[in-house]
C-alpha cells in the first residue's frame, strides 16, 4: 500500500508540482490543503504519513499548523517547503515539530531524498 | 521529469496571472484606505508564490525579481519599511514589471530590463536596517538543522509505548479493509511481519526501535467516509475546447432530441411519449448544465478596471474612482472575453470625457471627485451591464452642430433625444475638441457598438447635462442558443432571435406608404417605421406580393426599430447556434445557422446587421 502523503500549499502549481513528482513515484496523494487550517483539518481527515507543508499560506501558516498538527498527533511527520530568506522560520518549524525541510524551487530528486528519509526511518 | 511540462507551465501562467492581478487590487486598496497587515500578507504571499513557481520552471529572471521584490514586502508587513505613497507606486510599477516578466517568459522572448526597478527595491530595502540577508548555504543550513533535530529529538525522547503484541492477533481476524484503512493519528504502526494487513508506519526517532505497535484503537473500524478518497481539488482546471466540443455534441443532440419529439408526435404510443418526454427533459437539462460550465462571474472582467481609472484619472489630472457591483453575475466566458475591449474604451471615455477636471466639479457644485459605476446584473434572460458616470453629461446641441457638419443629419430634422445620443456612435464622430491620447486610440464608439452587436447585444446610452452619462449594455447570457420565431419566407425558413422582436402584425392594406426619398414606411399607431421586405435582403422568391396577404415583424436594435415583412410565422424554439463563419466568413445580417426539429436548416438573421444595411441605404438616400 503506498504512503499517503497531504500537500499544502496555497499555490496550486505548487501542489500540482508535488503531486506530480510524488505520485510518478509510487505515493498516494492522500489531499491537498490550501491554507493551514485546512492542512490541520485533512490531517485529523486523513491521517497521512508525511504532510508536505508551505510556510507562507493565508488563513493560518505553515507553523502554526506544524504546532495544531503536533498538538493532535504527536508522532506526525512533516517537513517543510522554503525558499530562500526562510532560514528563522525553519528553525522555527523545527522546533515545533517540523522533521525536515526542502527549499523551492523543488528539485524532484530532492524532494523524493527528503520524503525517503523521513518516511523510510524504519 | 516525466510529467507534462507544458500543462504546469500553464497552470504557473494562469494563476501567477491572477496573484499579479490580486497584488494590483490589493496595491490599489492600499493606495486608497493606507496599509493594513492583513492586506501587505496577502500582496506578500503573492510575490511569495510566483517566487516558487518561477524558480520551479526556471524562469530565473521572474524569481530574482520577485525575490527582490519579496523582500520589500516583508519590511513593509514587519514594519522595517512604511508604506507611503512613493512606496505604493514603486509596489504597483514592479506588478506591471512582474506582468512583463511573465509575458515574456510566456512568449519564450528577452525580458525587459528589472536592474533599475531592483535598484530602487534595494535602495529602499537597504534603507530600512534590518540585517542584510547573508548568502544562503544550503548544505551549512542543513548541518544547522541537523543538529537543532537532535536536539528536539532528545527533548522528545518521552518513553515509547510498550508494544502490546496481544493486539497483533486480534488485529490479524479483522477483515483486511477494516485493518487497511486504520491508521489513525495516535497509532503509529511497527514495520511487522503481518504487513500486508497493515499499513507501515516509520517509527518517530530511529533510537525507538522497535518501535510501537498498533494498540487496539487500529482495529476499529475506520469512520472515515468513502468520499474522503477522492481527489480533493474542488475546482478543475479544464481547457474551453474540451466544453465547447461538449457543448457541440450536445447541440446536436438538442437538434436531434427536437427531431424525435417531432417523429414521435405522429406515432406515439403511451410508452413511446413518455419515453420521448424523458429525453426531452433530460435533453434540456444536460444542456443547461454543460452551458453553465463556461459560465463566469464577471468579476475577474471588473477586476482590471480600477486600476485604469486610476491611472487614467491621473493622466488627465482628474480625481476619479471606480465602484463596481454585481460582480457575481455570470456571463458566457465567449462573452465576457469579447467584452474586455468595448468596455474598457466605455470605461475611459467616462473617465476621460465625462468626468470633469477637480476645478470644474467644484464650480458646478460636485464633489471634487467624480465616480465611475460599473455595473451588472440579471434582467428577463439578459445580463444588464452599466457603465455610469457623474460627470458633464453630453451635450446635445454640440452633437447636432458636430452631426450637420459632418453630414449625418440635416438643420430641419427633428431629432429625439435617443436619436441624438445615438450619433456618437457612428463612425468618425467625437466631440471632443482635441483628442486626447488616451481616449482617442482610433477605437471610436462605432468598433464598440460593432462589437456589442456581434456578441448578440444592444447598447443604449442616457444622458443628463451637468449630471452625467449612462451606457446601458443588454447581453444575452450564451451565445451557443438563440430562443427564436422562425419565419418562412417562399421556401425558406429563418430564425429572428426574440431579444429584437417586439411584435408581430398582420398589416391592413393602408397601414404601408411611401415616402419619397425613404421608401415605405408603416404607420404603427403613430409611429413611422421604414419597412423591409426579408425577400429582398437575401433575395429569395416570396409567396406574397401584397402586405396584406404577409406578417410584419417589428423589430428593435437599441433604440431603433423597423418592420419586416415575412410570409408567415411558423413557430418560437431555442435553436442551437452553429457559425457560419469557418465556412463562410462573415455573412452580412445573418449571425450564424441552425437545424429545426424537422432536420430544415434555417439562418438566424442579424438584426442590428439588417438596421445597418438600412441605414446606410438611407444615408446614400439623403446624400444624393
Amino acid at each position: 500500500m503506498p504512503k499517503k502523503i497531504l500537500i499544502s500549499d496555497d499555490a496550486m502549481f505548487m501542489r500540482t508540482m508535488l503531486r506530480k513528482i510524488l505520485e510518478t513515484n509510487g505515493y498516494e496523494v492522500c489531499g491537498e490543503a490550501t491554507n493551514g487550517q485546512e492542512a490541520v483539518d485533512k490531517y485529523i481527515e486523513h491521517s497521512p504519513d508525511l504532510v508536505l507543508m508551505d510556510i507562507t499560506m493565508p488563513v493560518l501558516d505553515g507553523i502554526s499548523a506544524v504546532k495544531a498538527i503536533k498538538a493532535k498527533d504527536p508522532n506526525c511527520k512533516i517537513i517543510m517547503c522554503t525558499a530562500m530568506g526562510q532560514k528563522e522560520m525553519v528553525f522555527e518549524a523545527i522546533r515545533s515539530g517540523a522533521k525536515d525541510f526542502i527549499v523551492k524551487p523543488f528539485q524532484a530528486p530532492r524532494v523524493l531524498q527528503s520524503v525517503e528519509k523521513i518516511l523510510g526511518a524504519a | 521529469m516525466g510529467f507534462e511540462t507544458n500543462d504546469l507551465a500553464q497552470l504557473f501562467f494562469e494563476e501567477s496571472d491572477e496573484f499579479v492581478e490580486l497584488m494590483e487590487t490589493s496595491l490599489l486598496k492600499v493606495e486608497q484606505d493606507g496599509a493594513d497587515t492583513e492586506t501587505l500578507n496577502a500582496i506578500f504571499r503573492c510575490a511569495h508564490s510566483i517566487k516558487g513557481g518561477s524558480g520551479s520552471m526556471g524562469f530565473s529572471e521572474v524569481a530574482m525579481f520577485t525575490h527582490g521584490l519579496e523582500t520589500l514586502l516583508d519590511n513593509l508587513r514587519n514594519g522595517h519599511v512604511i508604506a507611503d505613497d512613493d512606496i505604493t507606486a514603486l509596489l504597483i510599477e514592479c506588478a506591471d514589471h512582474l506582468k512583463d516578466l511573465l509575458d515574456a517568459a510566456r512568449a519564450s522572448k528577452p525580458y525587459p530590463n528589472s536592474s533599475p526597478l531592483m535598484t530602487r527595491l534595494e535602495i529602499i530595502i537597504d534603507g530600512g536596517g534590518p540585517p542584510q540577508e547573508e548568502e544562503f548555504d544550503e548544505d551549512k543550513f542543513r548541518a544547522e538543522i541537523a543538529a537543532l533535530l537532535a536536539e528536539e529529538e532528545g527533548k522528545s525522547a518521552e518513553p515509547a509505548k510498550v508494544a502490546d503484541f496481544s493486539d497483533l492477533d486480534a488485529l490479524m481476524d479483522e477483515p483486511v479493509e477494516a485493518a487497511a484503512v486504520a491508521a489513525p493519528a495516535a497509532a503509529p504502526v511497527a514495520a511487522a511481519p503481518v504487513a500486508p494487513v497493515v499499513e507501515t508506519v516509520a517509527a518517530p526517532a530511529p533510537s525507538a526501535a522497535p518501535g510501537p505497535v498498533a494498540t487496539a484503537s487500529a482495529a476499529e473500524p475506520s469512520k472515515r467516509p468513502a468520499a474522503a478518497d477522492k481527489t480533493e481539488s474542488q475546482i478543475l482546471r479544464i481547457s474551453a475546447d474540451k466544453v465547447d466540443r461538449l457543448i457541440n455534441l450536445v447541440g446536436e443532440l438538442v437538434i436531434h432530441q427536437s427531431m424525435l419529439v417531432d417523429a414521435a408526435g405522429t406515432t406515439a404510443s403511451p410508452q413511446m411519449a413518455a419515453a420521448v418526454s424523458a429525453i426531452s427533459q433530460a435533453t434540456r437539462e444536460l444542456q443547461e448544465r454543460v452551458l453553465a460550465v463556461r459560465m463566469l462571474p464577471v468579476k475577474q472582467l471588473f477586476g482590471r478596471f480600477p486600476r485604469i481609472v486610476r491611472d487614467l484619472g491621473r493622466a488627465c489630472g482628474k480625481h476619479c474612482t471606480l465602484e463596481t457591483s454585481g460582480e457575481e453575475t455570470e456571463l458566457d466566458k465567449m462573452v465576457i472575453e469579447g467584452l474586455v475591449d468595448p468596455l474598457t474604451h466605455l470605461i475611459r471615455n467616462s473617465v476621460d470625457h465625462g468626468i470633469e477636471t477637480p476645478e470644474d466639479r467644484i464650480a458646478a457644485g460636485k464633489p471634487e471627485s467624480g465616480t465611475v459605476w460599473l455595473r451588472a446584473r440579471h434582467e428577463s434572460g439578459s445580463i444588464i451591464l452599466e457603465i455610469v458616470d457623474d460627470g458633464k453629461g453630453l451635450d446635445k446641441e454640440k452633437i447636432v452642430k458636430k452631426a450637420i457638419e459632418k453630414g449625418l443629419a440635416s438643420p430641419e430634422d427633428q431629432l429625439s433625444d435617443e436619436a441624438i445620443y445615438a450619433m456618437i456612435y457612428q463612425p468618425g464622430f467625437s466631440t471632443a475638441a482635441v483628442v486626447s491620447d488616451v481616449s482617442g486610440r482610433g477605437v471610436g464608439m462605432d468598433i464598440v457598438v460593432q462589437a456589442i452587436r456581434g456578441l448578440g447585444g444592444a447598447i443604449t446610452v442616457t444622458s443628463k447635462l451637468g449630471h452625467g452619462t449612462t451606457f446601458r449594455l443588454k447581453l444575452p447570457l450564451t451565445m451557443a442558443i438563440v430562443e427564436g420565431l422562425t419565419v418562412r419566407v417562399g421556401k425558406e425558413l429563418y430564425v429572428l432571435p426574440l431579444t429584437n422582436i417586439v411584435e408581430c402584425i398582420k398589416p391592413g392594406a393602408d397601414d404601408i406608404h411611401t415616402i419619397a426619398g425613404q421608401g415605405e414606411v408603416l404607420n404603427l399607431r403613430g409611429t413611422v417605421l421604414p419597412v423591409t421586405r426579408l425577400h429582398t435582403v437575401f433575395g429569395v422568391p416570396s409567396d406574397i406580393t401584397e402586405y396584406q396577404d404577409g406578417v410584419l415583424v417589428i423589430v428593435e436594435d437599441g433604440a431603433k426599430k423597423a418592420a419586416l415583412l415575412v410570409d408567415e410565422l411558423v413557430g418560437q424554439n431555442q435553436v442551437v447556434v452553429k457559425s457560419l463563419e469557418t465556412n463562410y466568413g462573415n455573412v452580412e445580417a445573418v449571425a450564424g445557422a441552425t437545424i429545426l426539429g424537422d432536420g430544415k436548416v434555417a439562418l438566424i438573421i442579424d438584426v442590428a446587421g439588417l438596421s445597418i444595411l438600412r441605414q446606410a441605404s438611407a444615408q446614400y438616400a439623403a446624400a444624393a
